[in-house]
């Protein structure tokens, strides 16, 4: 799943981020909110952990 | 253009047995037009799709004096069963551009009991074409939701005439919905939130801090705690004002079946006087907004006022001692030494005083700051935009007390109708005076928990501010401590992120509700059947306003039953524009609220609304006029009618 079925408002505005690790994490969270917008609940911490931890500068391990 | 291509019923409803319906396009004529009197099977046209594709019906069936659900497989077919037996019927939607891509398919079953029928339905399935292929997918919720998600469904696939109640009261909250909604700000929502929980979540896992880490983490947990309770609080309110409001209507409803004539003309009164206090109380309210905006663009001209006046004064008695002269060039200077000659006449020599002075007047030029000067001649301007910004607000002060006191009078006038109605006494009638009396004080009720509600809020504002604060302090501190340094990082990325979101959402919000707004002029404007031409407007508050050109004000609440019909169409439209989705749409009754004249001339103009969609219109026969029909015949693609006997209908092309 890509950010291409979200609304082309968001996304033209997300590209114009300048961090570009910033940039692609939201792209990610946009696309997994995305995946999941007629559902009520959905799994969405773990992945996000993950995110954060391949996009935010020197990090580690954040689960418990 | 993804269109649908066939729809195929089995054993659905009145349609008995396979009934395949062709809505394919064929260039430039997108429209099909599925023609039927009413109980023929229109509606459930529009059920099928919406349980095929969502597992739910749009549209109930009203069968005599009661709505009744009918069971999903055909009666016709149920009669021939016993208590026990089932019969199974499906629906599939076959969707594409020119070519089958996708086969949507549903099966349900219903079961015949002691006491009637229950149904049951399948999980969708999807077939998807792969070359010469049909695959089965594994997701065909994913797919779904791709091409048109439930959420924004009803603005494609949707029932004509209850857009004419889009437009009633609470119409608000309907378009705010609609614009979130296929705007996507929702899924900007769940990423924001989501991303501050999982935030929290990490924030929480920084263990054995000591010291005043330690401190600041348990005071920012507990005052958390605090801004979370503050928030049910606020719910539980939201919830009781509600359930007063849906008292207050219930109460209205009983009032209007009043038989006396003074009652009804005294209830329409007041209906006419809320309307037009609420018009007041929002051109009020966007006086004092544009006040604001002045002052923070005047204002400091303004409060600065004395001062420039006075430097713009020395300014100038320094320019007269020449002590400030006028920026001249300095090649000018040259340029007259060169010349031998001076403006005045008097001849530049060589070693002569002359020269002498224009050499010194050329040093003392380089002197003066140009910045100086030129700042110097912005002064005027200055002042000049501090005078007429507050020319403007002085003008917009009297503009809102004018507002008040209309909005005082027409209070006073209904504090009036009240009494009156509190007052009135008929025999063998509502008792009108109780349940306005009921009336008043549940109103009364429902402002004090307004008012509380907006103590709640502000409440919430200061917490929310405290707990920033504390989350600043204690990032501070977990900053000196290098095992939590992941952490912060983390911490801090999550913010950026959700602070960068949060600016994308401010700017979409504005970006979208302009967009709409000249959607939907333009479209109301093309469909509607007057010469004239309307301005539509769509509030920061999601309020729309229509101004005609023969009226003053906001003339929404006067719209006849067909004009709301068409302003729901237009927003529609307006949505289904930005939504960014190329999604077929399909109306049960578009023109059912239309009287006769006006109808051709919207007929002459719907095949071009939303131009380039396949568009399927299920409509009676009495929208579906010869001259209707000779409006849009260039646009047809497909026209059936629905034959409808014994309890079945049979689907015949024109």
């Amino acid at each position: 799943m890509n950010t291409d079925q979200v609304n082309r408002l968001i996304t033209d505005e997300v590209e114009t981020i300048d961090d570009a690790d910033i940039k692609k994490f939201i792209k990610d969270i946009l696309a997994h909110e995305r995946k999941n917008i007629d559902r009520e609940r959905y799994e969405y911490k773990t992945q996000y952990k993950n995110l954060l931890r391949e996009y935010a500068p020197d990090s580690e391990d954040n689960d418990d | 253009m993804t269109e649908i291509l066939k729809l195929e019923l089995n054993n659905y409803r009145q349609y008995e047995g396979v009934t395949e319906i062709d809505l394919s396009t064929d260039g430039s004529r997108t429209v099909n037009i599925i023609e039927g009197q009413n109980g023929a099977g229109k509606s459930n046209i529009l059920n099928a799709l919406n349980l095929c594709f969502y597992n739910q019906e749009a549209h109930q069936e009203s069968t005599g004096d009661e709505l009744e659900t009918l069971p999903y497989v055909s009666e016709s077919v149920l009669d021939e069963l016993d208590p026990g037996d089932k019969a199974d019927g499906y629906i599939e939607i076959h969707l594409g551009d020119e070519n089958p891509e996708y086969i949507f398919r549903r099966e349900f079953s219903t079961f015949v009991t002691n006491s009637g029928y229950n149904d049951q339905t399948g999980d969708l399935s999807l077939q998807i074409q792969k070359g010469n292929q049909w695959e089965i997918s594994s997701s065909p919720q994913t797919i779904l939701n791709e091409l048109l998600p439930a959420q924004v469904k009803d603005y494609f696939i949707f029932d004509g005439e209850a857009l004419t109640e889009f437009f009633e009261e609470g119409f608000k909250e309907r378009v705010k919905s609609g614009i979130i909604d296929v705007s996507h700000i929702g899924v900007l929502n769940d990423s924001i939130d989501h991303v501050k929980t999982v935030r929290d979540d990490i924030e929480r896992k920084a263990e054995d801090l000591q010291g005043e880490a330690g401190r600041l983490k348990q005071e920012k947990d507990e005052q958390k705690e605090k801004l979370e309770d503050l928030r049910e609080e606020k719910e539980e309110l939201e919830e009781q004002k509600r359930e007063t409001q849906r008292e207050i209507d219930r109460i209205d409803q009983n009032l209007r079946g009043a038989q006396d004539e003074e009652v009804q003309e005294l209830i329409n009164r007041r209906d006419d006087l809320e309307e037009q206090i609420d018009d007041l109380e929002r051109e009020r309210d966007q006086y004092r907004q544009e006040i604001s905006n002045e002052l923070i663009t005047a204002g400091p001209a303004v409060y600065a006022a004395d001062a420039l006046e006075y430097t713009e004064d020395q300014l100038d008695k320094l320019k007269q001692k020449g002590q400030l002269p006028p920026k001249i060039q300095d090649w000018f200077i040259d340029d007259l030494i060169e010349q031998g000659e001076c403006l005045c006449g008097r001849p530049i020599q060589s070693e002569s005083d002359v020269k002498a002075h224009l050499l010194e007047m050329k040093e003392s030029m380089a002197d003066v700051d140009t910045d100086n000067l030129e700042g110097k001649s912005e002064i005027p301007r200055i002042i000049k935009d501090g005078n007429d910004g507050a020319g403007q607000i002085l003008k917009r002060r009297q503009w809102i007390r004018e507002k008040q006191d209309k909005i005082e009078e027409k209070d006073r006038e209904l504090t009036n109708i009240n009494s009156r109605l509190k007052a009135t006494d008929i025999p063998d009638d509502v008792d009108v005076a109780e349940l306005a009396k009921q009336q008043e004080s549940l109103e009364s009720q429902k402002e004090e928990i307004n008012r509380e509600i907006g103590r709640v809020e502000n409440r919430i504002e200061k917490q929310q501010e405290k707990v920033d604060s504390l989350r600043r302090e204690l990032k501070q501190e977990l900053k000196k401590q290098d095992r939590h340094q992941s952490i912060v990082n983390q911490v801090e990325f999550a913010d950026r992120s959700v602070t960068e979101m949060e600016g994308i959402k401010t700017k979409i919000l504005r970006q979208i509700r302009a967009d709409t707004e000249e959607n939907m002029q333009e479209y109301f404007n093309e469909l509607i059947w007057k010469d004239d031409r309307y301005t539509i407007a769509l509030k920061d508050d999601y309020t729309v306003e229509v101004n005609g050109p023969d009226s003053d004000g906001n003339r929404i609440g006067s719209l006849s039953a067909g004009e709301k019909q068409v302003l729901a169409l237009s927003f529609m439209a307006a949505l289904s524009d930005i939504s960014g989705f190329n999604a077929p749409v399909l109306i049960d009754t578009p023109l059912g609220r239309i009287s006769s004249d006006p109808k051709e001339d919207i007929a002459r103009n719907l095949p071009d609304y939303l131009e380039g969609t396949q568009m399927t219109f299920l409509m009676t026969d009495e929208e579906y006029t010869k001259e209707v029909q000779s409006m849009m015949s260039h646009r047809i693609a497909n026209e059936y009618e629905l034959a409808y006997a014994d309890g079945k209908t049979e689907v015949i092309s024109q």
